[in-house]
Formats: structure tokens, sequence, C-alpha cells
């Protein structure tokens, strides 16, 4: 305690100033009591002044009438030069208004002369621990402000890394629609003059590059091929899944001769089996082979939805797959359906976005009724996709339907949205909602809206917790309408940490594709086909406080879990791991 | 002149050894120390107060006896103390005249209470 900065010793430094030796000796004798450093003695004001600039004092017991400088103006004088130590004035009754005077310009305490040494012990005691006081509360503050600074420090940082992952997020989206430019420009631009026939087309991409494919040709003169496919997924890989397929679809044997639908489909499976390494890429197609002097139609189709045939007298029949999609097994077989199409008998093929998109979404059986209605050719595809497209808000899968009918007419390809029919991406918004419950030892979490990084750590701690008290987690996403990297990381360790007993359910398509486009196969592989009704008391997740180096951590965990998945996780999320890994690293130095 | 007898007769009354004792904590090592300094630091204080009645230095005066009395204290030697004071306001007056009449009064008190120190204290009062 003998300095005004941090390299001050634990105990104290005393001045006495007296012109009487024998107040001093009283003074000194007291303060011997309190373990001091030093206690240093001088006999007026002036003589004060000089210990007080060579020495770090802590507690200056001084009179007040002295020769040379008397007490009150060596107060003044270290009020300006030496304002650290505590002062305690001794006075007696005569000078009291001099020692009020004392207390006036800062003095702590005074004491009455002459001093008993007990008197001066606890005065001066009480001047130590308020300076043991202050000195704390100024550690105190200036702690709160490192914390502050550091706290500011971290948030610029996590600030930083969220553009980083926006503008990556910028960057995905631009490659997805160019890519979508590419897939475009694979569809088939004007249809083919065939008398008597007509063929309708309408293909219209989901709301990001999609996996549909078709094509119609003429391989001879004889002959009308009409090709579907649709790819597994969605997105970058789905499409390039449909070049694949386009590269590697052949209708004529080496000899030049038509081959028939099935040695197509057989051929086309086994170059892409040999192709696609990747687990779960696969793709559904159906091809139809039509003699146009003939009528006779041959059909084989490869995992893909039936085709749906009508007659003017009211007759229908579904044309289901004849084999396994292509890429799965190496040496499928593909059996044929053979078919012959009069005057108005229509065929339609086309994929399971007409199916599959909303609550209103036709079935065969209204697909079939439309067929056969008296709705005019040209209007029954747009009319198809408006009931496929009905209630549905957000994502939806590609949609792609061939429609052909024997009879003269115009044929026509629609592969561009009409005004206001196109989907938008929207950037979702919705706030996200995590609830939690129980029921019968089996635990549920579920999330709507948006969820991103600023929640993942108290879902992951949710999730942990009730796995300690559940045998069972499922969490339900039926209202999910984004996820974050950060959170698809954070969901990937939450069901590969205990793939026994955690599943999700109730996917929407575009959650799907997010996991997807990730590789997050493991996830995929975890999802309910059966849904758990979720318990009727659902409980919003506490907001509990998640301090920022806990916040990075998770940040940093999620991201090596994608980065772990695949070679493109790993360089998409190369920059954004080593900025939190050095951020980290320096919190943790610091 | 005072007479060696009257020293000796006023010698116990001139001090409190209670006040001493509580003043020092009962350190009588302390307080023989503060015994032992008294002699000289009073001849000092008077002389001081002699030579500032000779220059007519009223401040240098009051500080003098200022002082003398706050060491009399220490030994509740209150009538020296009431001497002392006496002189410490005449020091803030205009004219030292009346102080140099007060200062062998002054003397005198001192003296009688350096003899009551040198007699020591009474029996029984040492720890």
């Amino acid at each position: 305690m003998t300095n005004n900065n941090d390299t001050r010793s634990a105990r104290p430094t005393f001045l006495v100033v007296d012109d009487d030796p024998m107040v001093r000796k009283l003074v000194s004798r007291g303060l011997a009591d309190l373990d001091p450093e030093e206690v240093l003695e001088v006999e007026d004001g002036l003589a004060a002044q000089q210990v007080l600039l060579e020495k770090n004092v802590d507690v200056v017991v001084t009179d007040v009438l002295m020769p040379n400088m008397d007490g009150r103006e060596l107060m003044k004088w270290a009020q300006e030069h030496r304002p650290e130590p505590l002062w305690i004035v001794l006075s007696g009754l005569e000078t009291f208004d001099a020692a009020v005077d004392a207390l006036h310009l800062g003095a702590f305490d005074y004491l009455a002369k002459p001093p008993e040494v007990q008197r001066v012990r606890v005065a001066v005691r009480n001047a130590l621990d308020q300076i043991e006081l202050v000195r704390e509360r100024k550690r105190l503050y200036e702690q709160i402000e490192r914390s502050n600074a550091q706290l500011a420090e971290k948030v610029s940082q996590l600030v930083k890394l969220c553009r980083m992952l926006e503008e990556q997020a910028e960057i995905i989206q631009a490659d997805l629609n160019r890519a979508e430019i590419i897939q475009h420009a694979l569809l088939p631009q004007q249809p083919p003059d065939i008398d008597g026939w007509c063929v309708e087309t309408l293909y219209r991409s989901g709301s990001s590059v999609g996996g549909d494919f078709y094509d119609v040709v003429l391989p001879d003169n004889h002959h009308v091929g009409l090709v579907i496919a649709d790819s597994a997924g969605h997105g970058v890989a789905a499409a390039m899944l449909s070049v694949l397929f386009k590269l590697r679809l052949k209708f004529l044997d080496n000899d030049g001769n038509v081959l028939m639908p099935n040695r197509v489909l057989k051929s086309l499976n086994r170059r892409l089996h040999e192709t696609m390494s990747a687990p779960g890429t696969f793709i559904t197609a159906a091809y139809v082979l039509l003699n146009r002097r003939t009528g006779d139609v041959r059909i084989a189709s490869a995992g893909h939805p039936p085709c749906i045939w009508t007659s003017p007298a009211g007759e229908s029949r579904l044309l289901e797959r004849t084999g396994p999609a292509l890429g799965l097994v190496a040496d499928a077989r593909y059996e044929e359906i053979s078919v012959h199409l009069d005057i108005g008998d229509r065929l339609l093929m086309f994929t399971d976005g007409v199916l599959e998109g909303g609550p209103k979404s036709p079935t065969h059986d209204d697909l079939a009724n439309a067929l056969l209605s008296t709705t005019d050719r040209s209007d029954l595809l747009g009319k198809l996709y408006q009931a496929a497209t009905q209630d549905i808000g957000g994502d939806r899968d590609d949609i792609t339907m061939i429609l052909i009918e024997r009879g003269e007419g115009v044929s026509r390809f629609d592969d561009t949205p009409q005004p206001g029919e196109r989907q938008q991406v929207q950037p979702s918004t919705a706030p996200v909602r995590l609830l939690e419950g129980v029921e019968s030892k089996h635990a549920f979490l579920s999330i709507a809206g948006t969820a991103t990084w600023i929640r993942s750590q108290a879902f992951f701690d949710a999730a942990n917790k009730l796995l300690e008290r559940c045998g069972n987690l499922t969490i339900d996403l039926g209202a999910c309408e984004y996820l974050d990297s950060t959170f698809l990381g954070t969901l990937n360790e939450i069901v590969m940490s205990r793939p026994d007993v955690v599943h999700l359910q109730r996917l929407p398509r575009k959650i799907r594709a997010l996991f997807e486009e990730l590789s997050m196969d493991g996830v995929l592989s975890h999802t309910n086909f059966v849904n758990d009704p979720l318990p009727q008391e659902m409980e919003p997740l506490q907001r509990a406080e998640v301090d920022v180096a806990r916040q990075g951590a998770r940040m940093l965990s999620a991201h090596e879990t994608l980065s772990s998945l695949s070679e493109e996780n790993r360089e998409l999320f190369l920059d954004v791991v080593e900025s939190l890994r050095s951020d980290l690293d320096q919190s943790g130095k610091g | 002149m005072t007479t060696e007898n009257e020293l000796h007769s006023d010698a116990v009354s001139s001090i409190d050894w209670e006040v001493a004792r509580t003043l020092t904590g009962g350190d009588d090592a302390l307080l023989d120390e503060l015994i032992a300094l008294f002699p000289a630091e009073s001849a000092k204080h008077l002389e001081a107060i002699r030579i500032a009645i000779e220059q007519g230095d009223g401040p240098s005066l009051t500080r003098a006896a200022h002082t003398l009395k706050s060491s009399a204290k220490i030994f509740g030697a209150t009538t020296l103390a009431a001497c002392a004071l006496e002189m410490e306001t005449l020091g803030q007056s205009t004219s030292t005249r009346e102080a140099e009449a007060r200062l062998a009064d002054l003397r005198t008190q001192t003296s009688r209470m350096i003899a009551a120190l040198h007699r020591g204290r009474p029996e029984g009062d040492r720890q």
C-alpha cells in the first residue's frame, strides 16, 4: 500500500506532520500497530511536501498550526500535486474552525489534540479500509470496462461472421441462378412437326434450380420419342444429374436402328450407375416410343410416377413403373407396356411435383378425369398446373407434364411462367419459435419460422437436457421456414450424437433440400415415416443468456460438423471455420 | 522568585497521570520517552516565546505557546496548559507587553511540572 498504481505493496506508508516531537511520538505509536511499511515523521508543511513528492504515502496525519507551512496550506498544495493520500487532521479545541476547514479541503477525519494512541489507531484503520474500498471499486470498474470492450469486440466479430455467411449465401444463390439458366437450355425449344399428333408440354422449375427434364425427339421418320425424368433432390446437384441424363440418353443403336424403351432405359441405367457414385443419387424416368403411323406405343418406366392413358369413350388406365429408378442397381431390367392410341386418345406423362405439392394437389383419378373432360387440350396442362400449385405458400418441387393426343392441331411447348405465376424466393423472415414438450417419456422439440445461430446453443442445450431425461427425442420441422448453417450443423450434431433415439419429422421440402445440399444424408436417414403427434402442452424454450464465447464455440462446432460431411462443404465453410477458430484461440489467450 | 518549597508543594497536583496513561494507551515505555522529552522541548518553546515577545512577533508567540500547551496536556497539566493558552491568545493581540508580564508565570508553571515529572509516577501507577 505504498503506491498509487498497481505496484503498491500490501503494507501502508504513513506520514506524521507535527512540530511537537511528543505529539509525533504518540501518533507514530498508534500507527506502529497497523503493520506499516514505513512511518515517516516531519515537523512542518515544507518538509512534508518534500516527503510527499518522493514517497507514495497512504495516510497523512497532520497538525494544523505549524511553523513554515501550516496544515491547511499543505493540504491545499497536496490537492493539486499529490491527491492520492487520505488526510487526518490533529486539532485542539481552539483550532476547531481550522479543522472544519481542513475537512472541507477533503480530510478524511480529525483527532483532538493531544491524540490518544488508541484513537489514532481507529481513525487510521478506517482510512485504510476506505482506501481499500475505493481501490476495489476502481478495480471492479476497470474489470467491467474490460469485459464491455471484449463483449463489443465479440459482437463485432459475430456480425462480421454473419456478413461472411450472408455473402456466401449470395454467392451460392447466384450460382443457383446461373445453373437454372443452363438447365433451362437443356430443354427442347421447339415442338417437332408431327402430322396427326399434338404434343403439349408444361415445365415449371421450383423455387430454385430443379431436377426435372423432358424431351420430345424424332429418332427416325416413323417414331416419336417422349422422355420425362426427375433427378433426386434439388439444387445444383439435381441439375447436374439432369445434364448427365441428357448426355447418356441414346435413342438409336450403333447401326442407327431405333432402340426400344426397355433397351434405352437399361443402357441409360448402366451408364448412370457407373457415373453416379454418391449414395442417394438416382433419377426416375419414363420413355414412351410412339409409332406415329400405327398409334402403337411402347412404354418403359424407371421408378417414375405412372403415365395415364384415356380414350374419348371414357376409359382410363394407369401405366405403372416397369423397373427401378436409374442409377440404383447395376444391371436393372425394364419391362415394357404396350398401348394403342386411336383418334382422340390422350397420354399424360408427369413428374411427382404434380401430385405432391400441397393439400389440394390432384390425385391420379383427378388427372384421369381432367384428361377425360371436354376441356380444350391447349388449356388442360395450365389448369392441372394451377390445381397442383394451389395453396402452396413456400417452396415447391419442379412440375413437368407432357400430353400427347392423336388428332390434328398445333403442338406447343410451355416452359416459361406466366406473369404473376413465377415463384419468387423471398428470404424468410418468420420469427423463430422453439417449443419443447414431453409425453410418456418421449421428448419433442419443434422448430417454427427461421432458426439461426442466435438460438442454436439454446436449442442444443435443450436437446441434450431432454435426452438426459427421456428415452426418445423427436424434432418436428413441420412449420420450419429456414435453417441457417449453424442451426443445420447443430441439428446434425444432435441427431448423429444419438442416432438410435433422435428422429426428425415433417420435413418441408425446402428444408429437406437444405439437408440434401449440405450432404446431411445421415440426418435424412433419421426421418420418421410415420409422424408422432406432438404433445398437447408444448412450452417455449427458456431464453437463457448464452455468453459470446459459448456462442462462438457453437458456431465453430456446427461448421466443423458440416465441413466433415463432404469435400464441398469443407471448401464452402473453410473461411468461416478458420475465422471462428482464430477468434476462439484469441479469446482463449485473452 | 519561586522557592524550592513552593515547587514541591504544587508538584503532585500539576500532573494527572491518569490522562497520560489514557493517551499513551498504557504504554509505559512511550510514557517514559515523553517524560524524558518534556524538559528540553518546553525549554525550547519558552525560549521561542521569549524571542517572539522581544521581537513583537505575534504569530510565532501563538505557535510556540500552542505547542507548549499541547505538550502540557499530554500529562494533564491543566494549570500550565491554561497559562500557555493565555499566552497563545495574547499572541493574537496587537501588543506583546502583557505577554512579557505573563512569561514569568509560564516559566514557573513549567518548572513545577518538570519537578513533578522528576518525582515520577506514584507507586502502583506503573503497570
